[in-house]
């Protein structure tokens, strides 16, 4: 749940990436940590495995300067991808204000798509949320990678609500903060009132 | 009054403000947002950091409770400490259901007195409601705020980006 602070011109909001173990979760808020400057970041903390995957979240605190007159504060969350990490995932869904599902792009991939996408629709459900009224935006990632699935056929078989979506490919940087710039208006745009 | 400065104003009259001095107290949300800080103050960004760290380790904590039987959780709380550092955690009480505590200390020589003051302080801070139902109704059913938020007002947020 979004935290407003009338006080002190302040609103905060948690964003969740979301998707497949491998898919470019982590990869997308490391680029917003590079390309951020220090006085608009926080640390960026990251809860891995030995081997370097997420085990629980990775967080990065996130200051984007003032929109009528209040600070904006976002906190981006990634959630583990692997499929046994399923109750880490309900955790961190929890109070989401924003999603971005990060679908990874090569064709093989698919099924690992409709699994976490299911797996997030029943998350949601679970935390009293309908997926249809919390903001989302889909990111096709790795579409620097040869043997990808095309752009329609992603739209088709994930995208079953219109949301709007970015082609992507985190490792440089390409559509990384389109998609967090988009997901970040549709939750603006939801904000409600709010604690003083 | 804003929920920072209720908390500043009640925690002025606590008697064990002394012992306190060098330990951070942390007021947070269930997810992870700082409502205010006491004691010793540490940077804005820090506090966002132990914020979501605190209360991601108090949910998955409560989940492994879940495979328990029997535990009481009423009076549950979590520490992580050294001989002379670390952290209390407590949950929120039934009045003040919203605020979850962290109380955090270096350099201290008697952990255990910090343990029993962190209780104390959530017992004090029983004595007031910290959030009203009126600011909770404002969240579910306020308007918009920003309503008609155009491309360039979030062009501008992104700025930074070369967006």
């Amino acid at each position: 749940m979004s935290f407003v602070n009338h006080n002190k011109k302040e609103v905060n909001c948690k964003i969740v990436y979301y998707g497949p173990g491998l898919g470019g979760k982590t990869t997308n808020i490391q680029h917003v940590y590079k390309k951020t400057s220090g006085d608009n970041k926080g640390n960026i903390i990251k809860l891995n495995t030995e081997n370097e995957r997420t085990l629980f979240f990775d967080f990065l605190p996130l200051e984007l300067g003032e929109i009528r007159g209040y600070k904006t504060r976002f906190h981006l969350y990634t959630v583990p991808g692997q499929v046994f990490y399923e109750a880490s995932r309900k955790l961190i869904l929890r109070a989401v204000d924003g999603l971005i599902f990060v679908a990874d792009s090569q064709l093989e991939k698919m099924d690992a798509n409709l699994e976490s996408l299911d797996g997030l629709e029943k998350n949601l459900i679970e935390q009293g949320y309908d997926i249809e009224k919390v903001p989302l935006v889909f990111q096709w990632n790795k579409r620097d990678l040869p043997n990808v699935t095309s752009h329609e056929d992603l739209e088709a078989k994930l995208n079953k609500w219109g949301a709007p979506s970015f082609g992507a490919s985190a490792v440089s940087g390409e559509g990384v903060f389109e998609t967090l710039k988009e997901v970040s208006k549709l939750v603006l745009m939801n904000l409600k009132g709010g604690l003083s | 009054m804003s929920i920072l400065k209720k908390l500043e104003n009640h925690f002025n009259n606590f008697n064990g403000k002394e012992v306190l001095k060098e330990t951070t107290i942390l007021a947070l949300s269930h997810d992870g947002r700082v409502f205010g800080q006491l004691g010793k103050i540490k940077s804005d960004k820090d506090i966002q950091s132990l914020g979501a760290l605190l209360v991601g380790m108090w949910q998955a904590s409560e989940a492994v409770g879940e495979f328990l039987s029997g535990n009481d959780e009423k009076d549950l709380i979590l520490s992580f400490q050294s001989s002379d550092k670390g952290f209390f955690l407590l949950r929120p009480t039934e009045k003040n259901k919203e605020v979850f505590w962290g109380i955090l200390f270096e350099s201290e020589v008697n952990p255990g007195k910090i343990k029993l003051y962190a209780k104390k302080v959530r017992e004090f801070f029983d004595k007031i409601k910290i959030i009203e139902s009126k600011d909770m109704e404002n969240i579910q059913d306020g308007d918009f705020l920003f309503k008609n938020i155009t491309e360039d007002e979030v062009d501008k947020l992104f700025s930074f980006a070369g967006l």
